[in-house]
């Protein structure tokens, strides 16, 4: 009788005893549970604070870098026969030719494409995503390709220049670029054939190669008094070597040598 | 009940892991991504003239120069006086150097990549190459002369510090100074009210030039969204532009 007094006595200590450390344990757990979610409030502002581009100012979408200096080599050019007009095939091209000496003689702004021959090239894209600079060593004015979304200027209100206004978006890992506004201004024949005119639409496509080492620029020309239809070709350039530097090619408007050099006499 | 002790103990430890990371310390091959924006058109403002940006370059102090450095810009000064002509640039459209478009009223340009940093003017002369990969000075022997220098720059803080060498020379710099093929300039570039102006602080020393270094500082804004970079137009063969400077007939 008492053995089992005793023991129902135990049981009900031990049950009461189980209450108690479950209690405990769920006062505990529901502790713990507080203490995460307060953690993990504290790391989210930790991270907010540390962080403070991830608040309000949106990072640029990660796009390849196309920046550095890149080479033309012998065998980068890619330049079909352009398909000109009836009316551009039979324009006398010594008149062209001579224009392009004039320009170079007085050290006018060469532009596009010409600056796009030039090597190495200097391609620099904002950290932000905003803009991406193209330089060369020519004293030529910068390309400025406009990435943070803008159109094209409105023609009423631009003025013409020798490397356009250009702006341009991605399409995955492309660089698609679209430039207008050209002015006459400069070397303006295109590989392959024609001219550049203020009435040329340039599509450029901008593409990493061979693990970055190399990169692809597709050139589209629209123009149709120029073109019977649009003129592509390709120039693969190849990433110069690591410390490549710009170098400044002047040009002397004064210097009576080059003058006849270029055009036969000074040329005043 | 949370124990705060030790729910702090416990941030300030995570904080330890993070604040490292945020700043760049720790993945070493992306050590400029959180440094300042400084890229976007930048143009100066006549806070205290009438536009001319006289009033603005006349406060900057005058640079301490060499005697002989004094009578050759009084002799200069004197010949223009006189009707003489002291520089055929504008007549034949010939390269600025730098800093001349640093105190231009067109607008500049910069783009900021990780390696390198461009400015790029409006007027005629070639864009600005600061490199940023941690690239010394070339040695003499190798250092090629250029109207803008030979640029490399790091940060301090928020401030971007350029160092520059190897002009070509010939230019002169606000407070009566002049640039040399010895000359050597710091600049500390850092944006201030939030961004919307850029304090670059210039010292030009060159023994041969000046007494002491020479220190000024200019003030630039940040221009409007949207701003577009023109290409200035400058001609030699156009009569206009030509006949800018009309040189008096030789005795």
């Amino acid at each position: 009788m008492a053995t089992r007094r005793n023991r129902i006595v135990k049981e009900v200590k031990d049950r009461l005893l189980t209450r108690a450390a479950r209690r405990r344990i769920g006062t505990y757990r529901a502790a713990t549970v507080r203490e995460r979610w307060a953690t993990a409030v504290g790391v989210a502002l930790l991270v907010a604070l540390c962080f403070p581009s991830a608040q309000g100012q949106s990072l640029p979408a990660a796009h390849p870098s196309l920046s550095g200096y890149w080479e033309l080599h012998f065998d980068s050019k890619n330049v079909p026969p352009a398909s000109l007009t009836p009316q551009f095939a039979t324009e006398d091209k010594s008149v062209q030719y001579k224009k392009d000496m004039t320009e170079l003689r007085w050290c006018h702004f060469m532009g596009v494409p010409y600056s796009m021959e030039y090597s190495p090239i200097d391609i620099l894209q904002n950290r932000n995503g905003k803009e991406i600079a193209i330089t060369s060593s020519l004293r030529n004015p910068t390309r400025h390709i406009y990435t943070d979304g803008r159109t094209h200027v409105n023609p009423d209100v631009f003025d013409p220049v020798s490397n356009g206004h250009s702006i341009g978006h991605w399409e995955g890992d492309t660089l698609i670029v679209d430039t207008v506004g050209f002015s006459n201004e400069g070397v303006t024949g295109i590989p392959g054939g024609g001219r550049r005119t203020t009435d040329s639409h340039l599509t450029e496509r901008y593409r990493l190669l061979d693990n970055g080492n190399r990169l692809s620029v597709i050139f589209t020309w629209e123009d149709p008094k120029i073109f019977a239809r649009p003129h592509t070709y390709e120039f693969q350039y190849y990433r110069a070597p690591k410390g490549t530097e710009a170098r400044e090619f002047d040009c002397n408007a004064n210097d009576e040598e080059r003058a006849k050099f270029l055009l036969g006499t000074p040329g005043r | 009940m949370i124990d705060p002790q030790r729910h702090l103990k416990r941030l300030i430890a995570i904080a330890a892991v993070i604040y490292p990371i945020s700043q760049g310390a720790v993945f070493a091959q992306s050590p400029a991504t959180n440094r300042p924006d400084l890229s976007g058109f930048w143009e100066r403002k006549d806070d205290v003239g009438s536009g001319s940006f006289g009033g603005t370059l006349e406060r900057i102090p005058k640079a301490a120069i060499q005697p002989e450095i004094i009578a050759a810009n009084r002799e200069a000064a004197a010949r223009q006086a006189r009707g003489e002509v002291v520089s055929l640039g504008s007549k034949w459209c010939l390269t600025n150097q730098y800093p001349f478009f640093m105190q231009h009223s067109a607008a500049w340009d910069i783009v900021q990549s990780d390696n390198e940093i461009v400015q790029v003017p409006e007027v005629h002369t070639f864009p600005r190459h600061i490199y940023m990969d941690g690239r010394p000075h070339p040695d003499a022997a190798h250092l090629q002369p250029s109207v803008n220098g030979h640029a490399v720059g790091h940060w301090e803080g928020d401030t971007l510090v350029v160092d520059s060498i190897g002009f070509s020379g010939g230019a002169g710099t606000p407070g009566g100074g002049r640039v040399g093929p010895k000359s050597h300039l710091v600049e500390r570039f850092r944006l201030l009210d939030g961004g919307k102006r850029l304090s670059v602080t210039f010292t030009w020393e060159d023994p041969s030039i000046y007494l002491k270094p020479h220190t000024y500082e200019l003030t630039y804004y940040e221009s409007d969204p949207g701003t577009y970079a023109f290409e200035e137009y400058c001609h030699a063969d156009d009569p206009v532009q030509s006949g800018s400077v009309v040189e008096p007939p030789q005795k």
